[in-house]
């Protein structure tokens, strides 16, 4: 016989997590993969009052509190109600679609916005005044402060910047001469050999004016107006990089991470992934597969692109035909889109499967060792002989596309 | 009886090869003309001029090539006297070493006794493959890609802008000044065009690294 108490202890832990939802405007991306702004439900939240659900906590800077759902500034509620709804949007594609169970069982993750304090594994934040950050995002490891700093031990978290616009000139050491571009530093490059040039056609024949009179072929005034006009026309095109530049440079850089989807998709996938891919720095690996993984769960291969009032940066994008390069095992291109590339050809080959044989690739990497070149093919082809319906002609297709890739 | 006994033989080996899945349904590729005269099939050629022992050997060729791309790992040794230096290959250069290998082992296998005066070529190893069933229709225009290497396909516009350059190279010699810097100047956005690395990915390459 059921009694009563036995029916409470049945209902009251599904009573306590009933779910509010709420609506809220949030950013998201229109059939047309515009960006738009429209009401939307925020799934699982504790309550009506702040931005702090089952799975997801929404705080600002480094503060320890949910922002609340009528905050007074219309900028961050959006920014925060856009990131809760687009991490647990992913959430349920990274436990429904992927089967992963690292994610189902994650506990509740923090998520920062409008923070500029760099991460400290030892402390949690850099000091307030200590180089303040802009124009990116970070996913942090769980981590406890050292002996004898104030602090308590923290989670996984993820991190948005806020975004400033910087002015490319105002950038420090750029590493470059003349005007601080490209189109200078190969125009400088260029006059310095023709002015060279002029300068010993001018020497050869004062010489010759000088001792060999009648060896001159040229007349010696036309030596003088013939170089000092070539010079004049160097120091001209030397001056025209600044003039270009206004017509045809960018002349700022900005990026609002939070209100860009695909950005905060990229960054829950390095949490997703953190089982076997730890946090502690971005290889070209560890971003490539997060950004496939934030491509697939929309099924749109381009990353942060037709965004421009949040962001002017160059998009990444999963159809590319890059051939591989040695540049890119390096640390410099952890953000470039050839790794996305290299998945993206990979689902577009098996599309039914690829997102499973990619996740199962990537648990036999490592942050620390894995490169492009052998380990990532080594994980797919592996990956392919024990996923894939045919293994040997399915893993001849993938060597077969990784040969056009350049490999 | 003869002819049925030859394939009993060759299908026989079939049935020990799983990774097929006993896929013994009909292809295109073995069905195809190779002498469309002497109305002979690819695999009635085969049938013709190999004996079963031969077009198992064929098969073998193909098989070993994929025992060495599915190997787990593949190392190059370089003996000296005090000391040993290996190197081991990536994937994709196991692959394209794997690659060489089966031009090498055909080259051997063409002069060796066992084939004296029944020279065989790249598509005779393949259509081999598929009666032994090493290989389905699936997977027929990579395994017949492999001879890119020392048998590179040309696409119609490679051929095309071949007969180009040579015509502009003739003109910016026989036409007059100042027309043959037209001339010149077609050859150079024509070898721009020819000469993109891009185009030549995975066409009679050698594998951008072998390590």
């Amino acid at each position: 016989m059921i009694r009563f108490e036995m029916l409470l202890a049945v209902l009251i832990p599904a009573w306590s997590f009933a779910g509010v939802s709420v609506e809220e405007k949030v950013l998201v991306r229109d059939q047309g993969w515009q960006p738009v702004i429209r009401s939307e439900v925020l799934p699982d939240l504790e309550t009506d009052q702040a931005f702090e659900g089952r799975y997801f906590k929404i705080v600002k800077g480094r503060s320890e509190s949910a922002i609340a759902i009528r905050d007074s500034d219309p900028g961050i509620r959006l920014k925060a109600a856009t990131v809760y709804y687009h991490l647990n949007r992913v959430r349920r594609f990274w436990v429904e679609s992927l089967g992963s169970k690292f994610v189902e069982g994650m506990g509740k993750t923090t998520v920062r916005i409008e923070i500029t304090n760099g991460f400290s594994d030892l402390a949690h934040f850099t000091n307030d005044r200590v180089d303040p950050e802009y124009n990116n995002a970070v996913t942090v490891p769980a981590g406890t402060p050292m002996a004898g700093v104030d602090g308590v031990p923290w989670g996984n978290e993820i991190w948005f910047r806020p975004m400033k616009r910087i002015r490319l000139k105002d950038l420090p050491e750029s590493g470059l001469k003349g005007h601080g571009d490209w189109i200078a530093r190969y125009i400088d490059g260029s006059i310095d050999t023709i002015r060279e040039g002029v300068l010993s056609e001018f020497i050869r024949a004062t010489v010759q004016k000088l001792f060999y009179p009648s060896m001159l072929t040229v007349p010696y005034p036309s030596v003088i107006f013939g170089s000092l006009g070539t010079l004049a026309l160097t120091a001209l095109i030397a001056r025209s990089p600044a003039t270009l530049d206004r017509l045809f440079m960018k002349k700022e850089y900005y990026l609002d991470t939070a209100m860009i989807p695909e950005i905060v998709t990229h960054e829950f996938a390095h949490l997703a992934l953190s089982d076997h891919l730890d946090l502690s720095r971005s290889t070209p690996v560890s971003e490539g597969l997060a950004d496939y993984f934030s491509a697939s769960s929309t099924g749109n291969p381009d990353l942060a692109a037709g965004i421009k009032r949040y962001s002017n940066s160059v998009p990444k994008r999963g159809r590319n035909h890059e051939p591989y390069s040695s540049d890119y095992e390096r640390l410099y291109f952890s953000n470039a889109d050839f790794v996305l590339s290299v998945l993206w050809s990979v689902r577009e080959l098996f599309p039914a499967i690829a997102d499973r044989l990619i996740l199962h690739a990537s648990q036999g990497l490592s942050t620390r060792q894995s490169d492009i070149r052998h380990d990532l093919v080594r994980a797919l082809l592996d990956a392919c002989s024990k996923d894939c319906p045919d293994p040997r002609g399915d893993s001849f297709r993938l060597i077969r596309m990784l040969e056009k890739k350049g490999f | 009886m003869q002819y049925l006994g030859m394939v009993r033989r060759v299908k026989n080996r079939a049935i020990q090869s799983p990774a097929n899945g006993g896929d013994f349904l009909p292809n295109r590729f073995s069905s195809s003309w190779k002498n469309r005269r002497r109305r002979l099939t690819r695999r009635a050629d085969l049938y013709a001029r190999f004996n079963a022992y031969q077009v198992i050997l064929l098969s073998d060729v193909m098989k070993h090539l994929f025992d060495r791309m599915e190997a787990a790992r593949a190392r190059l040794i370089f003996v000296k006297q005090d000391r040993e230096d290996s190197i081991d290959l990536s994937p994709m250069g196991q692959y394209y070493f794997a690659r060489r290998l089966l031009l090498k082992e055909m080259q051997e296998l063409n002069r060796s006794a066992l084939f004296a005066g029944t020279p065989f070529d790249f598509e005779e190893i393949v259509t081999a493959a598929l009666e032994t069933g090493l290989i389905n229709e699936k997977m027929l225009s990579e395994v017949l890609a492999i001879d890119d290497l020392w048998n590179p396909s040309v696409a119609p516009w490679e051929k095309i802008s071949s007969y180009a350059l040579r015509i502009t190279g003739g003109s910016t010699v026989f036409l007059p000044p100042p027309f043959n810097v037209i001339g010149a100047l077609a050859m150079v956005i024509l070898e721009s065009v020819v000469e993109n690395p891009s185009r030549h990915r995975g066409q009679g390459r050698d594998g951008y690294d072998p390590f």
